[in-house]
């Protein structure tokens, strides 16, 4: 496939309000020409409870071993409530892989790396075994940062290709290892800028991936290249930054005057906490959570309406009209939902997110979806083991 | 099939089709030929045999989604001609189709899951001593120096003078001749906060030096060290070292990396089953110290009168248990008596989840000790009662002395373990830079 789609239609990337046009069931548009995509989402939370109770019970049982299928009917269900000009979304993945790429990669990852670390225990001296663990911390920090990223391209590439619509695959191509060392390296960055570099790693991360995406033969692409990509971001981020800063003196600033109950005392020996202080240490944390992430809910917001403007398709660009206010009571009553269920209410909290990203998303300019061919690529045979062994493998 | 007798009756259906070729979306109509599903659209004819159909979960409106085995097309049949299509293709809609499924594949994984358990907790006990037997003994011996220098990174040295180290090797020796323990037993004196003392795989035998100031006489002492010896002899260590191996691969395994509810319970819940096995080697221990302690005419009472003492401690704290606990959290906190049921596995694997530590040897002490060790000074008790022996004590009172001073000035200074981890990488890095590393 060539770098560049065909079409040349590409220049159009202001963001004009254009305004939401009715849902019409265009089964079958007329020309040959481009044809505008409407998305509409109808999960609902009645939809998706009994996929959850049922979920809860059946990982209890099983003592979570039925996760898998259990996040492969969450998946369905949210794509298949999710519709482009009337013809839903379908999942195409199952259980079963899932399941199986888990216990290959258990077996054929995790176990080795445990035997090298047990092997190296006892083949080493006693007396340098700390000492070359200490050594090896940061080499080994990068090794499983590499292969985290491994585990979230793999795991993106096995989504995008169990997802069709018309059915026409999704797909990714690229290189894992290239990614993977790419957020390695912007993560080495971001942290030698203090956190700085965080907008830039985050944007490229995201241009990688979606510059690999398919949908059917046509490759997606990204309107802004290198120049400005995050710029955007960064007033926004600077609040969340110098928020962060401020709130963690201020934080250990009170914990210490809680702690040794005046600064005169700090230095001497700090009693042992009792109930009590135990109780305001834990609400001075959430105050301090409250205020980072509050602080912190522009720049997200901030995030997703970027990704979704630097991404075209043919001659679709998009829009995600994400806001402060309105996600953070997304995050605030997931987290309520999630925390008070004891995790077991996921399904719930990932269908609010959902709803709200497809509530919101739209697609500007027009794409002549029939001429759309189908991926010649099938995906990976297995799902997304090395994700799930990092748990992070339960994202939609 | 006995619906291909009368289908030229039937009406066409309407319906709309992606042949998985491209995006395209045709209006088509659908009828049912014999055992083939016809589809006719413009430019579309497509034939399908009913027994390669395959259907998918229906669309949120009702709608049937209908496609080959292997193949990417689909058809859709809207909801209102949905039960026409489910009369044509009966066996394709029979009700409770997927349910079943649902109930055997639960079923199925429950049954995984059952066998997981019971392995975990009935056969890697039963399995995890004689596989302990067929470790090389190099092998083992290589695992206690790796945890006796970590333990030695997180605990106190004490200055440990000739004398004191005298007692200590006849007492180890002496021990090691009756017992026909594998490994000779080297017994080191920590100070660690706490009155404890455990034996790491391969035959070192850690004493705190808050055990040694409890006691009242070296025929206790004797007691607890054969009560150790028995776990190095008869490889507790070493079955509990594998238990704790196997458990954390398998559980793993089973629940994955995760970090949800249920993941945590499920470890929770293990890890304290993991914590009662150990029951039944502590008392086949007792009663291997015993025997050792009659082989090497040692007082046979010492482990009987050690454990009195700490139940009259344990009773002595009762009301003070809340406070207890809680002080224990943090590890200057004065601990006495809590963790005396001298657990061979206690601290076997020092360094692994030092954030739960302090909770789960809370737990384990709450767990174990206190309903066992009365009935365990009361076995030991009546066992001792029936055995002879000369009267002379384990060590005498010069030697004793030696070992209750050990300690008595503290850790040697200079030593704490942050000056131990400066040392040992200036010892490397010749120029003596304080590397990075220091900060662990």
């Amino acid at each position: 496939m060539t770098d560049e789609p065909t079409p040349a239609s590409g220049s159009n990337v202001p963001d004009e309000n254009g305004p939401a046009e009715p849902a019409t069931p265009a089964s079958e548009p007329a020309g040959n020409g481009g044809e505008r995509l409407v998305f509409a989402q109808s999960g609902t939370i009645g939809g998706i409870l009994p996929i959850t109770l049922l979920n809860a019970l059946l990982n209890i049982v099983t003592l979570t071993l039925w996760r898998f299928w259990g996040r492969t009917r969450v998946r369905r269900y949210l794509w298949s409530t999710t519709t482009i000009n009337g013809t839903p979304m379908e999942y195409t993945g199952s259980g079963w892989e899932l399941f199986r790429s888990f216990i290959v990669v258990m077996l054929l990852v995790f176990l080795p790396i445990y035997g090298v670390f047990f092997a190296a225990q006892l083949l080493l001296p006693p007396e340098t075994v700390m000492l070359v663990f200490g050594l090896a911390y940061i080499p080994i920090l990068i090794f499983f940062s590499w292969l985290l990223g491994l585990a979230v391209w793999i795991a993106r590439r096995y989504r995008l290709s169990r997802t069709t619509w018309r059915g026409i695959r999704f797909g990714q191509a690229g290189s894992a290892n290239t990614y993977a060392w790419a957020s390695v390296g912007y993560g080495l960055l971001t942290g030698i800028t203090l956190g700085w570099y965080a907008p830039a790693a985050e944007m490229r991360l995201t241009r990688r991936l979606w510059r690999e995406t398919f949908y059917g033969d046509r490759r997606f692409r990204i309107l802004q290249e290198d120049e400005g990509l995050a710029g955007p971001l960064y007033p926004t981020f600077a609040l969340a930054w110098i928020a962060g800063v401020v709130g963690y003196v201020g934080f250990i600033w009170a914990y210490m005057y809680l702690l040794f109950g005046g600064f005169e005392n700090i230095g001497d020996t700090p009693p042992i906490p009792d109930a009590m202080m135990i109780a305001k240490i834990y609400g001075l944390a959430l105050v301090y959570v409250l205020f980072v992430g509050l602080a912190s809910l522009p720049y997200a917001a901030a995030v997703m309406r970027r990704k979704a403007q630097i991404l075209g398709l043919e001659g679709l660009t998009f829009r995600l009209d994400a806001r402060s206010l309105s996600l953070g009571w997304i995050y605030v009553t997931n987290f309520l939902i999630i925390a008070l269920t004891l995790g077991f209410g996921l399904p719930v909290a990932q269908l609010r997110l959902w709803r709200y990203i497809f509530k919101r998303l739209e697609a500007e300019g027009e794409i002549d979806i029939e001429a759309v061919r189908q991926n010649a690529d099938r995906g990976p045979r297995a799902g997304e083991g090395l994700a799930d062994a990092f748990d992070i493998g339960n994202v939609i | 099939m006995s619906s291909s007798t009368h289908t030229t009756a039937r009406p066409a259906l309407a319906g709309t089709y992606a042949d998985g070729e491209s995006a395209r979306l045709h209006a088509v109509t659908v009828t049912l030929d014999a055992d083939t599903l016809a589809l006719d659209g413009e430019g579309i004819a497509v034939r399908w045999p009913v027994p390669e159909l395959r259907r998918l979960p229906d669309r949120p409106d009702g709608a049937a989604v209908i496609s080959e085995k292997g193949s990417d097309a689909r058809l859709w049949i809207a909801p209102g001609d949905r039960d026409a299509l489910r009369t044509w293709l009966p066996r394709l809609f029979a009700p409770g189709r997927t349910r079943r499924g649902t109930l055997i594949l639960g079923a199925a994984l429950t049954g995984i899951a059952v066998a997981s358990l019971a392995f975990l907790f009935v056969g890697l006990p039963l399995l995890s001593r004689p596989l302990a037997h067929a470790v090389p003994l190099d092998v083992e011996r290589r695992m206690g120096e790796q945890t006796n220098q970590m333990v030695t990174w997180f605990t106190d040295e004490c200055e440990t003078g000739e004398e004191a180290r005298a007692a200590l090797d006849s007492l180890g020796s002496r021990l090691h001749a009756v017992s026909g323990s594998p490994f000779e037993f080297r017994l080191r004196i920590v100070d660690a906060g706490f009155p404890n003392a455990f034996a790491l795989p391969g035959g070192r035998i850690l004493v705190t030096d808050e055990l040694i100031d409890e006691m009242e006489s070296p025929d206790e002492l004797a007691g607890v060290l054969a009560h150790e010896a028995a776990h190095v002899a008869q490889r507790h260590v070493m079955a509990a070292q594998l238990r704790e191996m196997g458990f954390g691969v398998l559980l793993e395994l089973l629940i994955g990396g995760g970090s949800g509810a249920g993941q945590e319970i499920a470890r929770t819940g293990a890890t304290l089953e993991s914590l009662r096995h150990t029951r039944g080697a502590e008392s086949e221990a007792d009663d291997y110290a015993l025997q050792y302690l009659v082989a090497a005419d040692m007082n046979p009472h010492g482990l009987a009168d050690f454990f009195e003492r700490m139940q009259a401690v344990l009773e002595g704290e009762t009301e003070a248990e809340g406070d207890d606990a809680e002080a224990e959290s943090d590890d200057t906190g004065e601990d006495t008596g809590a963790n005396t049921d001298l657990p061979a596995e206690d601290v076997s694997e020092p360094s692994a989840e030092a954030g739960d530590g302090s909770n789960e040897r809370w737990l384990s002490s709450v767990l174990r000790t206190r309903p066992d060790t009365r009935a365990r000074a009361e076995r030991a008790r009546a066992a001792a009662g029936q055995i002879g022996w000369s009267g002379e004590p384990a060590l005498n009172e010069t030697e004793w002395a030696a070992l209750q001073a050990v300690c008595s000035d503290g850790p040697i200074p200079g030593d704490t373990p942050l000056e131990r981890v400066r040392d040992r990488i200036g010892d490397v890095l010749k120029p003596g830079e304080n590397g990075e590393d220091a900060g662990e």
